[in-house]
């Protein structure tokens, strides 16, 4: 999973050290390479989606737990397995969704309307796949929280909960 | 087609989703599912695809992950404990001491970072190194770094401007300009409100020390320049016109990999690490924009647009009244919600109305963020009370609830002032463009 | 009651959108024909112009309007109704457009589960410029933001640089010179504010921004043929007004742009006017006979074998060129 941070982050990388060389190039000898924001937001749609898997096993997809850090154990590890069964859900509902639009543009040969002409089935396979590991890694940490019940209800309920403050502050300074 | 009892259900519906802990963009993406369910059945889901794919491979949105990559090598590329040493240099001799130094760190990093989170856990872990062997009020100390810290989703570059920018259509040169200078005076009125704390009970500061040799102060004063020549370049780049704001934010990645190198700090370690914080608070902002936006989408196409401004304008509100009345309900609502989900929750249903009203769009902005900026520290929910907690470890949150007070009066102070003067925000973008 | 879910315009164009919305809210009256009209502009529900064919052909919507420029992602075919440098003015362009409709009409109805109800202009695709410029001829090494591919193979033919970027970072773009160039109409480039960073305006239509309304068939088929007639007669007045608003508002924006007489409706500006000579629109036809109608016949081509055949048949014969 962590590998997905990796790769999405040398893509990001990569793609300012091309955006940096586009700009030189404009203003220097008048040159532009055309199609570097539209290779960005191949990037970000790539990358985000596939990050969105990562972000969710290691649960740093936003959630409001004023309400819930003050419920019992039991009403936590039950709400927290509500979570994440819906966030696996929504994540299946976007990768169906995303599906039908890359049919789609399988069905009609989509080219992009811009310089570049990308086939836009190129693109597109890799963002359905990123939100297909998204249903799965959702999926995934649901069940991690209902393995940990036999540790007890506690132990459930911190499977899932949301990342404590000291939790993101390491995370912070690493 | 909604009526604003439908619209207002809708609202309350999503909110209880939120508050039982199901994640904030599953909350906002169910809220748009019912409705189109309701109101016009299956078919209108059909465009959901085509809709994730426009906003997802947007090119504004490439902005977000290279700002965030931007301040995450900047955490990791030591300049943090040299720009803070630099600054107490000068600042320490302010009645109040070293508690300036909080801010201006605070803020100096902010014109880097484009999170104010990340700008506590930074500024936060340098500072209260600092004070551990010093006699200053602790929660006083605290509260300047919650409150320092927030600048950084106002002074540029901010990842909550970006996405208002890309909610709203509104361009991200104009808002990052407009939230210059009530960055600074903010800053100001910080200082301000501490010199005066200070100079009323001087028990709670240590007295001025001596300032070090001038040599010295003017040898370390190079350690302030990283992050200046980074915001001069970025912001430069954006409006000397060499660049849209997208691929300044990559001059600025460029700019940070260059000095963690020169500072001998990169590594595949560092830069790994760097990566997958990137990525991942970028794809925790991308789940939320997506989920914002079909949300829109389902609003737009359900009529709560025109049936907000049939609203207000049968209440007969002025923009001002309207305003007044938008403090009072960010207000609370910032006592328990996660700021960017408070934004992206109520943009929807309260930006046509302020569109209705003829109020600046880039001036709702920076007042958001600063609604967002108190939400912040606004107990008993706030990111950087706890996130200032979490960085000292002992003793009790009531600490930093009791120190960050007069910094949410300096922040009301503010709204205030751009209430009554909205050229503070207007000025600089108007210059600029 | 029919319920119609229907997007239109981006809202910006406001004597566009207020035409369709009086016509939406008007048209159960006119056609008597009970039905519940949900008209939202685009830009209120952020949705991309690209992808509204995708849209009407799964009935998320009944009727969408879509400009043809960009739903020719989906179908190169569907741009050869206004390729760049072939209609000169708009009375070539009407007559192209009448040539090409019943293809237009099969074409979508196959792919897109569609019909055309109305096709009509935005207006004329022309130069804002913030360099000195006299004729095309100084286009030679000038930076101009291009938007298709058409686009940048004219800019490149002309010696110029295409450059690619949203249309919302186009005048911050043109007034910090990171394009020397741009092209849109007359009447969106003075709502955008553009003469305000640029100098010089050159009024030479490269192409016409094609629009058309178009009614998912399904729901077409739903209605009565006396309901489909009637609908076709308010759709085909519809349409007229589209027409006149492009040759009327385009006049009064040029005027208002370049300080000329006969500026209405829209703000006023001084730019300098550079008109067109014979010999730019030549060149404009020599660049898209050589280079844009080439490019373009193979890849239509490649997912549609008889396009250039079609083309050929219907709007070369129109405009007296022809395809190989
Ligand atoms: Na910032
Ligand atoms: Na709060």
């Amino acid at each position: 999973m962590r590998l997905i941070g990796i790769l999405g982050g040398y893509a990001c990388l990569g793609l300012s050290f091309l955006i940096v060389f586009e700009i030189l190039a404009r203003k220097l000898f008048n040159f532009s390479l055309q199609g570097v924001d539209e290779i960005g937001g191949y990037v970000v749609a790539v990358a985000g989606t596939f990050g969105m898997a990562l972000a969710a096993v290691e649960r740093a997809h936003t959630r409001i737990d004023v309400l819930l850090l003050r419920l019992p154990f039991k009403m936590q590890a039950a709400l927290n397995l509500l979570a994440y069964v819906a966030l696996g859900l929504g994540a299946a509902f976007m990768a169906y969704m995303s599906w039908q639009t890359l049919s789609e543009s399988l069905l009609f040969n989509s080219v992009s309307s811009s310089p570049l002409q990308t086939p836009l089935w190129i693109p597109q396979s890799l963002w359905v796949a990123g939100l297909v590991v998204f249903a799965i890694a959702a999926l995934w940490s649901a069940c991690r929280g209902v393995f940990a019940l036999r540790n007890g209800l506690e132990a459930a309920s911190r499977a899932l909960a949301p990342p404590s403050i000291a939790e993101e502050i390491e995370e912070a300074r690493k | 087609m909604i009526d604003v009892t439908g619209a207002t259900i809708g609202f309350v519906i999503m909110l209880g989703l939120m508050f039982i802990g199901l994640h904030v963009g599953i909350a906002m993406l169910a809220t748009g599912i019912l409705g189109a369910l309701v109101y016009f059945g299956p078919p209108v889901l059909m465009s959901f695809g085509t809709n994730l794919w426009a906003t997802m491979n947007d090119f504004l949105l490439t902005t977000i992950p290279l700002f965030v990559l931007l301040g995450e090598i900047l955490l990791r590329a030591g300049i943090t404990r040299n720009m803070y040493d630099s600054l107490s240099d000068w600042l320490s001799r302010l009645p109040g001491g070293l508690l300036h130094t909080n801010i201006g760190a605070c803020a100096m990093f902010s014109a880097v970072s484009g999170s104010s989170v990340a700008t506590a856990a930074t500024i936060g872990t340098v500072a209260l190194d600092e004070f551990k062997r010093r006699a200053y009020h602790e929660p006083l100390v605290l509260g300047t770094i919650a409150a320092g810290a927030t600048l950084g989703i106002l002074i540029p570059p901010s990842v909550n401007l970006i996405i208002y920018g890309a909610l709203t259509n509104t361009s991200i040169g104009q808002l990052f300009a407009a939230g210059i200078l009530p960055g600074l005076m903010l800053t100001a009125l910080f200082m301000l409100i501490i010199a005066l704390i200070v100079l009323l009970r001087p028990s709670l500061a240590e007295p001025v020390q001596p300032p070090a040799s001038r040599a010295d102060r003017l040898r370390r004063l190079r350690h302030l320049l990283p992050p200046l020549a980074i915001f001069v370049v970025v912001m430069g780049a954006i409006y000397g016109g060499w660049a849209t704001p997208t691929e300044a934010a990559a001059i600025g990645v460029v700019m940070a990999f260059g000095l963690a190198w020169s500072n001998k700090a990169l590594s595949f370690v560092m830069l790994h690490a760097a990566f997958i914080a990137t990525i991942k608070t970028s794809a925790m902002l991308l789940f939320i924009i997506t989920a914002a936006f079909f949300l829109n989408f389902i609003v737009g196409l359900l009529g709560v647009p025109q049936a907000m401004s049939r609203v207000v304008t049968n209440l007969g509100l002025s923009a001002t009244e309207m305003i007044l009345i938008l403090v009072l309900f960010y207000l609370v609502m910032g006592c328990f919600l996660e700021t960017l989900s408070m934004m992206v929750g109520t943009i929807p249903v309260v930006m046509p109305v302020i569109l209705h009203l003829g109020i600046d769009p880039v001036w709702f902005g920076i007042f958001l963020v600063i609604m967002m900026e108190l939400a912040l520290i606004t107990p008993p929910v706030g990111m950087n009370l706890y996130v200032v907690q979490g960085v000292r470890g002992r003793g009790e949150l009531a600490d930093v609830y009791r120190g960050i007070l007069p910094f949410v009066f300096a922040m009301l102070v503010m709204i205030g002032l751009i209430i009554i003067w909205p050229q503070i925000v207007l000025v600089v973008p108007e210059w600029l463009y | 009651e029919t319920e119609i879910r229907a997007t239109g315009l981006v809202s910006t164009h406001k004597f566009h959108t207020a035409l369709e919305q009086e016509f939406y809210a008007s048209l159960p009256e006119k056609t008597g024909i009970p039905l519940a009209i949900n008209f939202n502009p685009l830009d209120v529900m952020g949705v991309d112009m690209q992808d509204t064919l995708r849209m009407v052909r799964t009935g998320a919507f009944d009727i969408v309007q879509s400009t043809v420029g960009a739903a020719a992602r989906d179908d190169a075919f569907l741009e050869g109704i206004d390729l760049i440098g072939v209609s000169t003015d708009m009375d070539q362009l009407a007559d192209v457009i009448e040539a090409f409709r019943p293809e237009l009409e099969k074409r979508v109805a196959e792919k897109f589960n569609a019909k055309p109800l109305a096709v009509w202009p935005y207006g004329p695709q022309v130069f804002y410029c913030n360099a000195e410029i006299a004729s095309l001829d100084d286009f030679e090494g000038l930076k101009v933001r291009s938007y298709t591919a058409s686009m940048s193979t004219l800019l490149e033919a002309l010696g110029a640089s295409p450059v690619t970027m949203s249309f919302k970072e186009v005048y911050p773009a043109l007034q910090r010179g990171v394009v020397d160039c741009a092209i849109t109409s007359p009447t969106s480039g003075n709502t955008g504010n553009w003469p305000e960073v640029t100098t010089h305006f050159l009024p030479l239509g490269i192409s016409w921004s094609v629009n058309a309304h178009f009614i998912n068939l399904d729901k077409w088929n739903s209605f009565s043929d006396e309901e489909k007639a009637k609908l076709e007669t308010e759709f085909a007045s519809f349409e007229q007004a589209f027409w006149d608003l492009a040759r009327e508002n385009n006049g009064w924006a040029t005027a208002c742009n370049t300080g000329g007489e006969g500026c209405e409706n829209y703000t006023p500006f001084n730019m300098v006017l550079v008109e067109p000579s014979a010999e730019d629109q030549a060149k404009v036809t020599a660049a898209t006979m050589e280079k844009v109608l080439p490019g373009w016949a193979e890849s239509c081509d490649a997912g549609f074998a008889d396009c250039s055949k079609i083309w050929n048949a219907t709007v070369g014969a129109a405009r007296g060129i022809s395809l190989n």
